[in-house]
């Protein structure tokens, strides 16, 4: 089954192809049907595959073949199936599928819905040979790809001055990225004299790699950290994490399935895949595991304050990527991914939930929205599923994963990582909540929009409870009760007797830690007290309403002072942390974008001053032009001809 | 009887393209004084034809080894195969760019014999291996590019740009010139093949003066191929002449001029060459920086493409400095790089040039904002732009990446780091302005435009515009002052165009995606001997 | 040490060409330009006779000093224009030109005279017992009949050029 993986990404390739040719005016309902169907296949080969290759006693299994030779290097392409591949192919498909069924419902008379889908179905294919890639020039290339696809996608609604901002943004950010991993690409190349993974993690691990007299650990280092900028950039994580909130431009399922399940995981992947090197290169992933932490609390402190229900949901999906690098950081390589898993799956739904509210009631400000529960039964409880995923409730699925990680965190002597990541717990626990009565319990606040709030047919509905039904469950596939079985399925990659990799890596990443009831408790108990005190603030006393109330009636005075416990709550708790964020926030907008559009400006100051040269007039021209000969025919005289001494 | 022996000489095996293009052009040249009334593009077709022909004889001499003709003036070998056949090719893509122009826009019918004559030079300039026929043949190319510039007489733009050109040019023949004097004042002898063997003697006797002779010939070329600071004349020219010959000096001038001065340079120096390309490196490196940053805030469309061309061959000139830091046995790929980049550069840039030359006629601008909503009125226009941009930036999957990578590994391995990193560096400032047309192609036109789009896909779709429906086009805002144009300001395009636009997005593509199709025969190729 | 007569004329000849090349740059008018331009023709055939080559020194005054020269007068009195230019100014980009001439002129003249050239004495038959138009002519039919065939392609592209640039046309945009 495992030779037959290259069927997966081959089949949203057939679909892009099929729906170029159909056009730009092919009817709805053939565009979606095709796209889905075919991505459902993907995803059942996927399974397949997930389960051929657990069967399988030696993981990895790799088909290439020969592509170009430069000099006396051969490049091949093909694809490569390991435990991790596998378990990420299923993600993928399974969202993928979803995703473009939710988005037939969702972009229902969208002028250029069949041009929407030709993007989705190049996005699937890019990302899912992306995961297979056997060597880093492959992944690069495709890795470029699904960038392009995110740009176009973000951009969809160009139209919108702030969405073509954002694609380009989105474009440009993570492009600092890439350029710094493509760069340890190249180094690992010319260190290793090769780009397919096997080649270099072996040479990693046992210290071969070579490149103008560096030792082999400061060449890792350095190629690891490079590779880890591109994984930043993509990842969203700090500090070019500015890119993710603006992406939220993109319609929403592009924002479900490319923005938090699939392609901002895509960094957290590459380290993953890149793990032997990491470890070989200790800095580096001490690197990895700061940057995820301070990630994942800053983030969650900007979604404290946020009044854009997409962009709490996309400050929450980079604070959670903080947290997948901080656990692949600190060791806990099966957790990172593990995380990731469940992670893909409650906020896909997450997204999509919101995206079947931004249907219905056509705004993204949670303060017009309120009430949604009588209206969006369905809506409302699949995204209650998710919320008390992703604030880490038993026995959803987020408590397992990020349980896991703080206590990996925890027990592998990072108590500061710890700390932070108890505390963004907590903001997690609090701003999601937020979310969720704000919009969906107490008075609806804009009544216009709330009578014709409805739900959006089984296209939207089916989505949302599949999705629901992975973000209770998928937990379980990690846990004591099944002897972690995923962290048993991911170490086969590393536990095979052909395993390239070394013993460090084989010890770092089949560690285990123990279960702690103790710790579980503390997680629990921190996103207990975070719902309860969004609870506090936000569930009955839908505040604009009480205002309005205090100031056209009498009889509610007596909550005045309510309200001014309300005030000084908010004050004292939130007003902190809301001061902090916006210190955060006045430092992404004026410090980190300034810097983009410094570097942005200086070319085009660069430009302007060359273009004074360009006057017109050809005596100018052959001025510059005598000018420039005489320059260079002095110099080289004088260096090579030895006519001035 | 020696002096018989001249008549017994491989002209047909050697000189068999040059040949075939020149009797093209003085058959077009004949009939066009025979048929002075009608429509003339079939005389068009015709050239194309012959240099179609002249590109079979050139495919049938590829890879047959070396010879040499009347005292080695002239050679077959590898180097003028893949040299011909990518001049002749882009002369073909450039001859149907000319077709459309001619029947559309009533220019001067001589168009076609003077490419052809300038193919001719072209193709000297790729075969001969004597500096004399080296430099006529880079005459006759100029002095056709010349007339062709300043065609459209009626245009100052295009008066201007032809004068400029010429002075320009005299001044980089003039130092040409001189340098070839320096070096056959040393040697004694203008064969190339003759001063090879002396090129290490002369650097160690007379470095002065090699060094003299060495630059004033790079710079001398440097001319041509607009490298910095010799560039400037680029954007005016471009600008000022019609888009089909903009892509002729673009891409089959600088090509032979390429040809030509690797012949000149590699061939000559080819065992002094560490002190000497050394600095064809430094001008590789400013060329790459000032065209790429003088593009920045350029919306003129056929400037930016100028400044763009000046970038690439800054690109293209650094493999040619490597042979400085490189042992003999690197050299081979070298020169695959450098063919591989200009066969890519060719397609990409003819190809930029032919939409551009639509839109132009169909906006009556070249300003980028004439970009706007080309997507929604011909989304194959679109994509293949955004192909051909993207390719020249260096976006992965087409030629364009491909041809820099190559030459990025080139410098890894030579030891000449900072040429790759200026290389990588200048290509991602290129990613801004590109990225800005692609913007533009795919935004929608502005509101009050919209009528406008209709009635163009109506006019498209071969509808009759009557004069009832004249008054409505012109009060619909934009479209009064597209349509007064004369020629209207429909998109269609004719078969031809998209053939040819076809033509360049697969040629971009398939080298991008499949480059053994390329790099394979050029591998198999004997550049030495 | 002794005057060598040859390399006196050969300063004269040089400094009067270069006077007249200056001279001619300085001029506002251009019928005077055209004179001068015919002197620095004619000193640089001197220069020729000067070095042997006969022939091109005589193709030189030919063509260059009777036929060219005449025909930029006959274009000057024939168009008939305003024939006086503004007089030169001295701003930055003329400065830095000029001065850039000169240095490239001093850089070259460093870099030639520190030069220990090749080359035998003025002995050297380097004809092989010809005189000098027949071994131009055996050069030009044997050696060099390629470029010599293709300068014919070149004048008939500068021909039929010369003429599309100066014929009437009335459709042009």
């Amino acid at each position: 089954m495992v030779q037959y993986a290259w069927l997966v990404p081959l089949l949203p390739l057939v679909a892009y192809v099929f729906l170029l040719f159909l056009g730009r005016k092919a009817p709805e309902g053939i565009v979606a049907g095709v796209s889905v169907v075919l991505t459902a296949i993907s995803f059942v080969i996927s399974l397949f595959v997930f389960q051929a290759v657990g069967s399988h006693p030696n993981g990895n299994d790799t088909y290439v073949f020969h592509w170009l030779t430069v000099g006396s290097r051969n490049f091949d392409v093909g694809f490569q199936v390991t435990h991790l591949n596998a378990l990420m192919l299923v993600i993928v498909t399974l969202v993928s599928a979803l995703v473009l069924l939710f988005s037939k419902g969702y972009m229902h008379r969208d002028e250029r819905f069949p041009v929407f889908y030709q993007y989705l179905n190049l996005f699937v294919f890019s990302m899912l040979a992306l995961v297979l890639s056997p060597n880093l020039l492959q992944l690069y290339i495709f890795w470029e790809m699904v960038g392009l696809c995110s740009y176009l996608l973000v951009g969809f609604w160009y139209f919108k001055p702030e969405a073509a901002l954002a694609a380009k943004k989105s474009f440009i950010v993570t492009r600092i990225g890439d350029t710094g991993m493509f760069a340890g690409i190249i180094l690992l190349f010319l260190a290793s004299g090769s780009f397919d993974y096997s080649t270099i993690f072996s040479a990693a691990t046992a210290g071969t790699l070579s490149f103008h007299g560096m030792s082999s650990g400061t060449v890792a280092t350095v190629a690891a950290l490079l590779i880890f900028m591109g994984a930043v950039g993509k990842s969203a994580q700090f500090p070019l994490h500015i890119w993710l909130p603006d992406a939220m431009e993109g319609p929403t399922p592009v924002s479900a399935l490319i923005h938090a399940a699939t392609m901002v995981a895509a960094g957290v992947y590459l380290v993953a895949r890149a793990y032997p090197l990491f470890v070989s290169a200790p800095a580096a992933l001490h690197t990895v595991a700061w940057i995820g932490g301070i990630t994942a609390l800053l983030a969650s402190l900007i979604a404290l304050t946020q009044r854009d229900i997409k962009r709490v949901i996309a400050y929450s999906t980079v604070s959670q990527l903080g947290y997948m690098m901080m656990a692949l950081g600190v060791g806990a390589y099966a957790y990172g991914v593990f995380h990731l898993m469940t992670h893909a799956f409650f906020k896909a739904l997450l997204f999509l939930a919101a995206g079947s509210v931004i249907h219905a009631l056509d705004t993204q400000d949670l303060f017009e929205m309120g009430g949604l529960r009588r209206k969006m039964p369905l809506t409302t409880y699949t995204f209650l599923a998710g919320a008390l995923a992703l604030a880490g409730i038993v026995p959803f699925a987020g408590f397992w994963s990020k349980d896991d990680i703080l206590g990996a965190t925890l027990a592998s002597g990072h108590p500061v990582l710890y700390a932070f990541g108890l505390l963004a717990a907590f903001c997690t626990a609090f701003y999601i909540f937020r979310v969720f009565f704000l919009a969906f319990t107490g008075q609806p606040r804009d009544e216009a929009k709330y009578e014709h709030a409805h739900e959006g047919g089984w296209v939207m509905a089916v989505p949302l409870v599949i999705l629901a039904a992975f973000a209770t469950l998928a937990g379980f596939f990690n846990t004591p009760l099944n002897h972690h079985g995923l962290e048993r399925y991911l170490f086969a990659d590393y536990a095979a007797p052909h395993s390239a990799a070394g013993t460090d890596v084989v010890a770092t990443i089949g560690q285990t830690y123990p279960e702690n009831i103790g710790l579980m408790a503390v997680s629990v108990a921190v996103g207990l007290f975070g719902i309860l005190v969004a609870a506090l603030f936000y569930w009955r006393p839908g505040k604009g309403a009480e205002r309005a109330a205090r100031m056209f009636s009498l009889p509610y005075q007596v909550s005045f002072h309510k309200f001014f416990v309300d005030e000084a709550y908010e004050w004292f708790f939130v007003g902190g942390g809301k001061r902090l964020a916006a210190l955060v926030r006045w430092f992404d907008v004026y410090v980190l974008d300034g810097l983009v559009q410094l570097l942005g400006r200086l070319g085009s100051v660069g430009g302007r001053l060359l273009r004074f040269s360009q006057t017109g007039q050809i005596q100018t021209y052959s001025a510059w032009a005598t000018v420039g000969l005489l320059v260079f025919v002095a110099i080289a005289v004088f260096r090579i001809g030895g006519v001035f001494g | 009887m020696a002096n018989l022996d001249m008549l017994h000489q491989p002209y047909w095996s050697t000189m068999g393209p040059m040949i075939v293009v020149a009797v093209a052009g003085f058959v077009v040249m004949i009939l066009e004084f025979v048929f002075r009334r009608g429509d003339r593009r079939w005389l068009a077709a015709l050239s194309a034809l012959g240099v179609l022909v002249a590109l079979v004889v050139a495919f049938a001499n590829w890879g047959t080894g070396h010879q040499g003709l009347l005292q080695n003036t002239v050679m077959l070998d590898s180097f003028s195969s893949v040299f011909s056949v990518l001049i002749l090719i882009s002369a073909f893509l450039v001859l149907l760019l000319t077709l459309d122009y001619r029947g559309r826009e009533r220019l001067p019918a001589e168009h076609t014999y003077l490419i052809l004559f300038g193919v001719v030079g072209a193709l000297a300039m790729a075969t001969a291996t004597d500096l004399v026929t080296l430099y006529v043949g880079l005459e006759l190319l100029s002095v056709a590019s010349y007339v062709l510039v300043a065609v459209r007489k009626r245009s100052i733009r295009s008066v201007e740009g032809g004068i400029k050109y010429l002075l320009m040019g005299a001044i980089g023949s003039a130092v040409l010139l001189y340098g070839m004097s320096f070096i056959y004042g040393l040697a004694g002898t203008t064969n190339v093949l003759q001063l090879s063997t002396q090129g290490a003697v002369m650097l160690s006797g007379y470095p002065a003066i090699t060094v003299i002779g060495f630059l004033f010939m790079l710079i001398g070329m440097g001319f041509k191929l607009s490298l910095v600071p010799f560039h400037m004349w680029t954007p005016d020219v471009y600008d000022g002449a019609p888009t089909a010959i903009s892509s002729f000096l673009a891409t089959l001038s600088k090509v032979a001029a390429f040809g030509m001065l690797l012949r000149l340079l590699v061939f000559i120096f080819n065992q002094s060459t560490g002190p000497l390309f050394y600095w064809a490196g430094i001008i590789a490196a400013i060329t790459m920086i000032v065209g790429n940053f003088a593009a920045l805030p350029q919306r003129n469309m056929k400037r930016l493409l100028g400044f763009s061309s000046v970038a690439q061959a800054g690109y293209t000139l650094v493999p040619f400095a490597l042979f400085g830091s490189s042992q003999m046995n690197q050299w081979p790929g070298l020169f695959d790089s450098i063919s591989f980049y200009l066969f890519a550069y060719t397609f990409m840039t003819i190809g930029a040039f032919a939409i551009l030359h639509i839109v132009e006629r169909a906006k009556q601008s070249v300003e980028s904002d004439a970009l706007v909503g080309l997507y929604r009125q011909s989304p194959w226009l679109a994509v293949a732009l955004s192909v051909f941009v993207l390719s020249l930036a260096g976006m992965p999957l087409t030629a364009g990446f491909l041809g820099k990578f190559y030459i990025f590994a080139d410098t890894v391995h030579m030891h000449a780091l900072w040429l790759g990193i200026v290389l990588f560096a200048t290509s991602v400032v290129s990613f801004y302005y590109y990225i800005g047309w692609l913007r533009k192609v795919f935004q929608p036109l502005p509101t009050g435009a919209a009528e406008w789009a209709v009635a163009e896909v109506a006019a498209a779709a071969g509808a009759p515009v009557g004069p009832g429906q004249g008054p409505a086009r012109s009060e619909a805002g934009v479209a009064g002052s597209a349509a007064d144009g004369g020629s209207g300001g429909s998109l269609a395009v004719s078969p031809v165009m998209h053939v040819l636009i076809a033509l360049c997005v697969i040629g971009t593509l398939a080298l991008g995606i499949v480059p053994a199709i390329l790099l394979h025969p050029l591998g198999t190729l004997q550049w030495f001997y | 040490m002794s005057i060598s007569w040859p390399l006196v004329i050969f300063y004269v000849i040089a400094l009067l060409t270069l006077c007249c090349a200056v001279l001619m740059l300085s001029f506002r008018k251009v019928i005077y330009m055209a004179l001068t331009i015919g002197g620095v023709f004619v000193g640089c055939a001197a220069v020729y006779f000067l070095l042997g080559a006969d022939f091109v020194g005589v193709a030189q005054i030919l063509i260059y000093a009777g036929a060219i020269t005449i025909l930029i007068m006959f274009a000057i009195m024939l168009t008939n224009h305003e024939a006086a230019e503004p007089p030169l100014s001295w701003n930055l980009k003329n400065v830095a030109s000029a001065v850039g001439c000169v240095l490239l002129a001093v850089v070259l003249l460093l870099a030639v005279r520190s030069t220990n050239w090749p080359g035998g004495g003025a002995t050297t038959d380097i004809n092989g017992g010809n005189t000098n138009p027949i071994v131009i002519g055996l050069m030009l039919f044997k050696q060099y009949t390629i470029p010599f065939e293709l300068v014919s392609v070149l004048l008939i592209v500068a021909l039929v050029g010369a003429v599309i640039l100066a014929q009437d046309r009335k459709e042009d945009e």
